[in-house]
């Protein structure tokens, strides 16, 4: 493991430094403030909607899926909230050292251009699981309220969420590493994050044979089977193939600075 | 360097002339990560970094944040974190650039300390500076080598490369039964350019059946009798030769004006 000596190195450091800037703070905070709401918002939805069914007679009240209703609901919007989220905490990473001029020092100390990209992606997938695993405490709050909860849900809603947002980290890594400035580093990220989220609209209203190929591309038609509780390896492949492409790019790019002499 | 990078910059600590580290990081953590990073060994690094801070004497301010520090104290922590993992050579770009004179008095002893142990390149524009500290000294200018040498040495003018400017008359034919040496079917520039310690020679002019040549001799090289004599032999008749030495200042001037030209422009 020594070749990734300098890859863990930078990974602590860039996740400490995360959470001493306003933009990791603002990030955590939206996160976990939205997340809270989306919950709530979720499980007083489900028991308003199990109180009528019961009161109608539904016979079907005891197979209602709580966790398939309030998880799967919670983790697809959780998808769209990363849609913004990742932008803002990946378009710092590269971008600013190379303004701030620390990248340069950086490529003094003996780590090589892959170690970079693996540390600082290293960085952004920590800062992901720092947000998405305060919100597995929720499930204990469902419990405490009587709800069985469905481990499946749960684990191919995590996998899925995790896969979406590696990939869109990736991406937003690339975004970074292509200019020094951050603020437009986040907003291509962003841009072509919204290309996404609309091919799956696009892909309805499309003719047939396109509307498949637009869908196969679109994350949210991927990211959805997972919050149902599906784990097809198809979108698995889909999300670490995206993420793949963009580190590729990002580590070309890193590497150009050697050709211009 | 282009093989394996990553173990040419083990051995190589290096201070940029605008040294930018991380704002965030205080000055402890600033100097654990660069130790972490260049593969100082777990269970010396916290003693690494206590001495490389005792050394640059940083340990004042070693809870403050890298962004509130001082220019001279940046400047300090710089060094420091070149220092880490005693890296056999130490690369220095204007290590007193910006500092003031008591600071600069204190980097310096600082560097002449560090350099008695270790190869230590030390690249700067203040000629005093280079002479008080360096062993030997290159002058470069526009990318090339101008002057070499010890810095004694360079003060005297020995290191530098001479210019020589020669001005000769048309060539006389030979007398009948003077020996031949084949000199005179061959230009003037060939001969000269032939002699060892002549790295280049031009025609630079031509006017009323005088011509005018420019030639370079290497350093520590007084070719003056040697050209006067070959060019008599080949036919010539040498009506002047001067040298134009380039002092250090001079060279210093030809690089700070230029500096400024492509600064304004």
């Amino acid at each position: 493991m020594k070749g990734f000596t300098g890859a863990w190195v930078l990974l602590k450091k860039d996740f400490f430094s995360f959470y001493r800037s306003w933009v990791g703070v603002l990030v955590l905070f939206a996160f976990l403030l939205v997340a809270g709401i989306f919950f709530t918002l979720f499980v007083l939805g489900y028991s308003s909607l199990s109180m009528e069914a019961a009161r109608q007679g539904y016979e079907g009240v005891g197979r209602m899926n709580l966790t398939g209703f309030v998880i799967g609901a919670f983790l697809l919007n959780l998808g769209v909230l990363f849609l913004f989220l990742a932008p803002l905490m990946s378009m710092r990473s590269l971008a600013e050292e190379k303004r701030t001029g620390t990248l340069e020092l950086l490529y003094t100390y003996p780590v090589s251009d892959f170690e970079i990209v693996m540390g600082k992606y290293g960085a952004l997938l920590a800062q992901l699981a720092a947000l998405f695993l305060p919100t597995l405490a929720y499930l204990g709050a469902l419990r405490l309220l009587g709800g069985q909860i469905d481990f499946g849900i749960v684990f191919s809603g995590t996998l899925g969420f995790f896969l979406l947002g590696a990939a869109y980290l990736a991406m937003g890594l690339f975004f970074s590493a292509v200019t020094e400035n951050q603020m437009l580093a986040g907003g291509l990220s962003f841009s072509l994050l919204m290309v996404f989220w609309v091919l799956e609209w696009l892909a309805g209203l499309a003719p047939r044979p396109w509307g498949n190929g637009l869908s196969a591309f679109s994350p949210f038609v991927h990211y959805r089977d997972f919050a149902l509780g599906i784990v097809d390896l198809q979108a698995v492949v889909f999300f670490l193939s995206a993420a793949a492409f963009f580190l590729f790019l990002a580590l070309r790019t890193v590497e150009t600075r050697n050709w211009k002499g | 360097m282009a093989d394996d990078p990553v173990a040419v910059k083990r051995r190589i600590g290096y201070l940029p002339e605008q040294v930018s580290l991380y704002p965030d990081l205080r000055v402890e953590e600033l100097l654990r990560f660069v130790a972490e990073i260049k593969g100082v060994a777990r269970r010396q690094i916290k003693d690494e970094i206590e001495n490389k801070m005792s050394l640059t004497g940083v340990l004042g301010v070693r809870r403050r944040l890298v962004g509130e520090l001082s220019k001279g104290f940046r400047q300090r922590l710089g060094l420091a974190q070149a220092l880490v993992g005693d890296p056999d050579v130490l690369i220095l770009d204007e290590p007193t650039n910006g500092l003031d004179p008591h600071q600069i008095i204190e980097i310096r002893g600082l560097i002449r300390e560090l350099g008695r142990e270790r190869t230590l390149i030390l690249s700067t524009h203040i000629l005093p500076e280079a002479s008080l500290l360096c062993g030997r000294v290159l002058i470069l200018n526009q990318g090339r080598i101008a002057a070499e040498g010890r810095p004694s040495d360079l003060e005297r003018g020995l290191g530098e490369r001479q210019e020589i400017l020669l001005r000769v008359g048309e060539r006389v034919s030979r007398q009948e039964g003077e020996a031949d040496t084949g000199s005179s079917r061959r230009t003037l520039e060939e001969i000269l350019g032939a002699l060892p310690g002549v790295e280049w020679v031009e025609k630079t002019g031509e006017e009323n059946r005088t011509a005018h040549y420019t030639l370079q001799t290497t350093p520590f090289e007084d070719l003056r009798a040697e050209i006067s004599r070959r060019v008599v032999e080949a036919g010539f008749p040498l009506l002047e030769l001067s040298t134009k030495r380039l002092s250090l200042e001079d060279i210093f001037l030809r690089l700070v004006t230029t500096e400024k030209e492509a600064a304004s422009s």
